[in-house]
């Protein structure tokens, strides 16, 4: 078991809106180990859509997620990669 | 919770129609004592104590006072409780603040307001916004329905079928108050929770499949509730899960300590083929004649014995 958090930066131009959220939890919950998403205190679960619609965080914010299983270390590398892409969302690039 | 000046100004702007006339740069301050002080016998001097850490609400008898006494001795009370650690002051009744004090302030960052209400409602209203403001919150993963009156929140793991059956009961007539998160505040007043949905997220849902689901649009205006106090929390747990200790006459009284307040709790089996909707209103009946005090097993067990009584043996 392993339980690692890692500072990721939104990059994308309209931050955590619904369709950043989809796909952040869609990413989440391909694995088995528990995902959270803290920014600014608060801590909601990262594979719930709505909860990370919560947090309300904008381009640049800093989210700090936590991954915590046997696969988190490969979760968080497609968490990263997916924020680095932008979630492959063309008109936010 | 921690509640600034610029909190407060902005919650109770509408409600108390405050003006804000020194002190812009003061609103960062945070109100370690959220709660309002007449000053009254602060004003002659008297300053050991002196409740400096709450908000100083300027009534109508101490604007009185403040006019009877001479320009220069205004000036220096109004110093003395700023010296003493005043930071805010609000006046009723559209009142001026003294051109002496109103310098003063601006000079050491005093937040000077004021309101049009009569001195007691505004006390009433300012104690009323300032209590919502520092009462203590959390957040809890669930999802909140009000079922006939009640206010239930519906916990359990991801996958459990908890925004379907909310979904199921918002159809029946009942009223989405949160999906997924609820931001929970607590009333210390009157020790009970109250429940909301996420700004950024009120009255939407995410039902897996289908997708976002805006409630309002779908269903009316009625099937939104905006914020309901917390009665009852029902859990969703794998029935394979919890098989043995599932309690069969519902008679076992459980409570989660939320905030300090313990709320009514039940576990409720989830299996392939239970009807989670009518579960959850039979559930929600059976809590309310419960609380009235009605007791279906001790009724039953009563008829079997009256039953076994009149049946002569062999």
């Amino acid at each position: 078991m392993a339980k690692i958090t890692r500072e990721l930066t939104l990059l994308n131009k309209y931050g955590m809106h619904v369709r950043p959220a989809g796909l952040f939890a869609k990413t989440a919950s391909k694995y088995d180990c528990d995902v959270e998403v803290e920014k600014d205190g608060n801590v909601v679960a990262g594979k719930s859509i709505m909860a990370l619609m919560t947090l309300e965080a904008s381009c640049g914010s800093v989210l700090k997620v936590t991954a915590d299983g046997d696969d988190a270390e490969e979760c968080l590398d497609d968490i990263a990669a997916l924020i680095g892409r932008k979630f492959d969302i063309p008109d936010e690039q | 919770m921690e509640v600034s000046l610029a909190d407060f100004y902005r919650a109770g702007k509408e409600r108390l129609q405050l003006s804000l006339l020194s002190g812009y740069g003061s609103l960062h301050q945070v109100i370690s004592e959220p709660a309002v002080n007449r000053p009254g016998l602060a004003l002659t001097g008297f300053l050991h104590p002196f409740a400096a850490d709450r908000i100083q609400l300027v009534g109508m008898a101490e604007k009185a006072y403040m006019q009877s006494l001479p320009p220069e001795i205004q000036a220096e009370r109004f110093a003395a409780m700023v010296d003493a650690g005043a930071f805010c002051f609000i006046l009723a009744n559209n009142a001026a603040p003294e051109a002496s004090s109103l310098a003063i302030a601006e000079e050491r960052g005093v937040v000077i307001m004021n309101s049009p209400l009569p001195t007691r409602e505004l006390a009433a209203q300012a104690i009323f916004v300032l209590e919502r403001l520092a009462a203590p919150r959390l957040s809890m993963y669930g999802t909140m329905i009000e079922v006939s009156g009640v206010g239930v929140m519906i916990e359990g793991d991801p996958g459990m079928g908890k925004s379907e059956t909310a979904l199921g009961l918002i159809k029946h007539g009942n009223a989405l108050v949160s999906d997924d998160l609820t931001c929970i505040r607590k009333d210390v007043g009157n020790n009970c929770l109250f429940g909301s949905a996420s700004d950024a997220t009120a009255g939407y849902m995410e039902i897996r499949g289908v997708g976002i689901v805006n409630v309002r649009r779908i269903f009316g205006a009625w099937a939104i509730r905006d914020e309901k106090r917390l009665d009852l929390i029902l859990t969703f747990r794998r029935l394979n899960e919890i098989r043995d200790t599932v309690d069969r006459l519902g008679q076992r009284r459980a409570f989660k300590d939320i905030l300090g307040v313990k709320v009514p709790n039940i576990i409720i089996p989830v299996s392939a083929g239970r009807d989670m909707v009518n579960l959850v209103e039979v559930a929600v009946q059976t809590h309310k004649l419960a609380v009235s005090g009605y007791d279906p097993v001790k009724e039953l067990s009563e008829h079997l014995r009256i039953r076994a009584e009149r049946t002569p043996n062999g």
